[in-house]
């Protein structure tokens, strides 16, 4: 069964032109998405995975600009496109957004009845009285209580896991082919983090949509996803399904994170040591060096291109070099504390 | 007597628009003891904040009374300067919980000139700079200002001026939520050293279960401002008797898939706590709900095994 | 050998000097490079400087003597002699603009002198305080504001009696609860602040969270407010002065001037004129500073700041 690929991002490098000088945000980002999946994509603050989200979207503002890459969704370049062919075809239709905040991404003056039928109408060309029987569909199948209600009340009037809903609602009205989810669940309560996400799996398996799922919490996308792809300073170290990523961790990034969350395995919690780097100005070669134990010389020179290094296991570093490269042996030599890979 | 702070009843309504209260914390009872390391575990509207705040006294109860090493301090005003000191706290928002026009130099020295502890700038610098390097950072920050400081590096100073008035005991309020996985790590462990070297009491505030089973020796989970369950952190991980609490166990990510139970996803939304659920808080969402007795009457803490308390009508 | 220990020392000296206040120079060269970069802030930046310079170094640049009369020399047109002519009394008209600058920078420093202080005062203690001090101040901020400026500016002004003093009494009263109400609401605001929070659990008192914490956070909005004002206050002088309510003669106040020239404004226009175009300029320049420095004042054009 050969899966079909819905998004592929090729090397693409956005920078932010700021007063402190360029923030080299993304650092040419690979990543392709299978269509039907649930896809993962960990890292902390400031990795890029945000400015990778918004720039699927071609939503990357002033001061940041799209250097180089490519962004093939169902075989077309995204960046390549116009605007206003993104603003039309793509953007609200065939890829939504949902994000972290959803009660800021309402509009406060509008009733949320008003709000969904919008969507409706300009999306899918319904009718008005279409859209308000739609609508309350809609709110039903996100298991909004009272729905005739709700349409009549404000977003402020929600809790945090009922505006989550009504914006999958709303993100979902148009049947897209790919949802991003940007951290959805990271404000609410845990009780109710548990709704929304099964809630967004029972409805991405009924509507057969894909979803690229942003979030910085490990354990949320060890339930829900089959593939994950963790971020570090602008670059994908490390792409793998989820049982690969968990349980056989090869960057030494994420063995780290794995090591310093606290989880159901952990009962105490390893540093990583020093902090994330400044993007302004990057550590050379491969951005983690300056932290990770197992550096050898060459890291500190090249930045290490990403290997397969087993089947649907990816990863860019070069203690897995070894494996796969016909490079003489002294490149290799060097400071080499026992690692428990490669 | 080695017990620190005891809470007997204590609850605090805030007034809310007319005639309306939002019940914050609704009879709580507690005692913490010397070197203990208690969790105070909860969602939004727990209370676990607001009753953290009184134990030092930020806020003042409603009705009922805290005890501080036996005395009674719930009825002063303005706590005794010495008293003030041995109590401290360390705020989850490490982005505003900095003065940002202050030097960290004076923002940790702060408490210094207040309590009078030194006697002139020169000795405030030394002692700021032994602190400074306690929680792993140096003398180049003193002039700095928070703006120019990572998240992690904010919540250090928050911590070091916490601690250089020489507290018994620190109210830790969420201190690693706002910041990054790898961070907290650092911060946790930092917190754990400094407690080992200063022979501190934590009062540990979280909403994250699997962090509170590896920090806190003791723990409470608070629903809509009263205890569920509380006792020992291994026991009740082990165990967990209220419905409430194994809901959560359930619910929550885990790594693990062999680990991963079935789901209690429970319904609804988590009742406002300006208008609570009559009886036991928990009873509209609890699927183990037995019935009648569970809306009227608030079931009473008790202690099912050893060190294991639940306030559950299943247990009566 | 002491005297390479006394170098070492003060050079020392001067790098922890430099490291203690990095932040501060830093934040320094941003400014500058921010003001460099708005020409309007530039343009009244050169106004301001030019009018304080005027101010300071009056007796060295101007021509003439401001008040001395020459009675043969009435009215004169501008000519080499006198580049901007003789008023009605002969006296040179760009020395009296030239000593008027530092009468408008007078009133502007004395109003602001006393309605600064005097609002953050009032405004800090209804903000922190609340109850019943709040009811009251704010009430009392409410009766004056609830006339306009000038009229209100006027009935003070007449009713003290016509002189500069009075002027400025009268301005300050009209102008002190704007301040109040800005440093109050800044104050609300901060109070409930986590900072202060901290501040409440270390012991700090009451007074030392006013001056040391929430003041120093307030006066930054005052001032930009204060800068905002500037040309306010010099037109409102201006109108007392030409109501006669003002500087009285010989005091070379441009409002004055003006006021005292308007009779001879169709044959002699260079008598009001002139003193016109200097307030026109003076506050002109001031709202152009005044806007250049709320612009820059700005926490969201500044890197960091939260």
């Amino acid at each position: 069964m050969a899966k079909e690929v819905l998004l592929e991002i090729k090397n693409l490098r956005v920078n932010f032109y700021t007063y402190r000088g360029v923030v080299k945000a993304l650092n040419g980002v690979n990543l392709k998405i299978y269509q039907g999946e649930f896809f993962g994509l960990v890292g902390e603050t400031g990795c890029g995975k945000s400015v990778t989200a918004s720039a699927v979207l071609n939503l990357v503002q002033n001061p940041g600009k799209i250097e180089e890459g490519e962004i093939f969704f169902k075989e077309k370049d995204l960046l390549k496109m116009s605007k206003e062919e993104i603003r039309e075809k793509v953007r609200g239709k065939e890829i939504t957004m949902i994000m972290q905040y959803p009660i800021a991404a309402l509009n406060p003056v509008m009733n949320n009845g008003d709000q969904i039928a919008e969507a409706l109408i300009a999306n899918k060309n319904m009718s008005e009285s279409e859209a308000r029987k739609r609508t309350i569909e809609l709110l039903r199948e996100v298991n909004i209580p009272e729905p005739e209600k709700i349409i009549r009340q404000f977003p402020h009037q929600l809790s945090g896991g009922m505006a989550q809903r009504v914006m999958i609602a709303m993100m979902l009205s148009t049947e897209p082919s790919l949802l991003i989810a940007d951290e959805p669940t990271t404000a609410l309560d845990v009780s109710i983090q548990a709704q929304v996400l099964s809630l967004l799996k029972d409805l991405i398996s009924k509507h057969k949509a894909t979803v690229l799922l942003i979030t910085h919490d490990l354990s949320v996308v060890a339930e829900t996803c089959s593939r994950v792809g963790v971020m570090y300073a602008g670059d994908m170290v490390e792409v793998g399904t989820v049982d690969q990523i968990i349980n056989n961790p090869f960057h030494p990034y994420t063995q780290g994170l794995i090591k310093a969350i606290p989880s159901d395995r952990s009962k105490e919690l390893v540093e990583i040591r020093g902090s994330v780097p400044d993007l302004v100005n990057p550590p050379s070669g491969c951005r983690f060096h300056p932290r990770c134990d197992y550096a050898k010389p060459i890291c500190r020179k090249e930045k290490p291109r990403v290997l397969q290094v087993e089947k649907e296991h990816m990863t860019a570093c070069f203690l897995y070099e070894e494996r796969h490269d016909k490079r003489s042996k002294e490149e290799y030599a060097g400071e080499y504390k026992g690692g428990e890979n490669g | 007597m080695d017990e620190l702070i005891q809470l007997k009843e204590i609850k605090k309504y805030f007034p809310w628009k007319k005639h309306k209260y939002v019940k914050a914390v609704d009879s709580v009872s507690l005692s913490i003891k010397k070197r203990d390391i208690f969790g105070l575990v909860g969602e939004s509207g727990s209370g676990k904040t607001t009753l953290g705040r009184m134990m030092i006294h930020l806020i003042d109860p409603t009705s009922g009374s805290v005890f501080y090493k036996g005395e009674e301090i719930t009825k002063i005003k303005k706590l005794e300067k010495g008293l003030r000191r041995n109590m401290q706290i360390v705020f989850q928002d490490p982005y505003s919980s900095l003065h940002p026009r202050k030097k960290i130099k004076d923002i940790i020295g702060s408490g210094l000139r207040t309590h009078n502890l030194v006697r002139n700038e020169g000795e405030l610098t030394t002692k700021v700079e032994e602190f400074l390097n306690l929680v792993g950072m140096g003398e180049e920050h003193l002039y700095r200002y928070p703006h120019e400081l990572s998240g992690g590096q904010r919540q250090r100073i928050a911590i070091a001026r916490a601690l250089i008035l020489n507290p018994e005991f620190v109210v830790l309020d969420e201190p690693t939520s706002s910041l990054d996985v790898s961070v907290q790590a650092e911060i946790l462990n930092l917190l754990k050293k400094l407690r080992e070297e200063f022979d501190l009491t934590y009062i540990f505030i979280t909403h994250d279960l699997y962090l509170a089973r590896i920090i806190t020796e003791k723990i409470a989970i608070m629903y809509l401002g009263k205890i569920m369950e509380y006792g020992d952190t291994e026991s009740i991980f082990k165990n967990p008797l209220h419905p409430y609490t194994e809901a959560l166990f359930s619910v929550i990510p885990k790594l693990d898939p062999k680990k991963r139970v079935e789901k209690i996803v429970l319904k609804g939304e988590i009742p406002s706590p300006v208008d609570p659920p009559l009886g036991c808080r928990f009873h509209t969402r609890c699927v183990k709900k037995i019935g009648e007795i569970c809306e009227k009457i608030s079931p009473p803490l008790k202690e099912i095994e050893e060190k294991h308390f639940v306030s559950c009508h299943l247990y009566d | 050998m002491v005297s390479n220990l006394a170098k070492d020392n003060s050079q020392n000296w001067i790098i922890s000097w430099r490291k203690r206040y990095s932040s501060e120079i830093s934040d320094f060269k941003e400014t500058v490079f921010l003001i460099k970069k708005s020409p309007l802030t530039m343009v009244g930046l050169t106004v301001i400087l030019i009018l304080i310079a005027m101010a300071i170094f009056a007796p060295y640049i101007a021509p003439h003597d401001p008040v001395t009369m020459h009675l043969d020399n009435r009215l004169a047109p501008p000519s080499k002699a006198h580049l901007l002519g003789t008023d009605e009394l002969g006296r040179d008209i760009l020395s009296r603009i030239i000593y008027g600058a530092g009468v408008a920078l007078k009133i502007v420093l004395i109003v602001l002198a006393i309605d600064l202080p005097l609002g953050i005062l009032l405004g800090l203690t209804a903000g922190y305080f609340g109850g019943w001090v709040d009811e009251i101040i704010m009430r009392i901020a409410d009766i004056f504001m609830a006339f306009p400026r000038l009229i209100l500016a006027m009935a003070i002004g007449t009713a003290l009696g016509p002189s500069l003093r009075n002027t400025m009494i009268a301005i300050a009263l009209t102008m002190w609860p704007v301040y109040a109400r800005l440093a109050r609401g800044e104050t609300l605001s901060i109070k409930e602040r986590t900072f202060i929070e901290a501040e409440r659990a270390l012991g700090t008192s009451n007074f030392r969270i006013l001056v040391f914490n929430i003041l120093p956070i307030c006066i930054s909005t005052l001032i930009v407010r204060a800068t905002l004002d500037m040309g306010n206050i010099i037109r409102i002088a201006a109108g007392m002065s030409f109501l006669g309510l003002g500087a009285q003669p010989p005091t070379p106040d441009w409002g004055l001037m003006v006021s005292t020239g308007r009779n001879f404004l169709v044959n002699q226009w260079w008598v009001p004129t002139f003193p016109g175009f200097a307030i026109l300029l003076a506050v002109f320049g001031f709202n152009l500073l005044g806007d250049g420095i709320r612009d820059i004042s700005d926490p969201h054009l500044r890197r960091g700041r939260k």
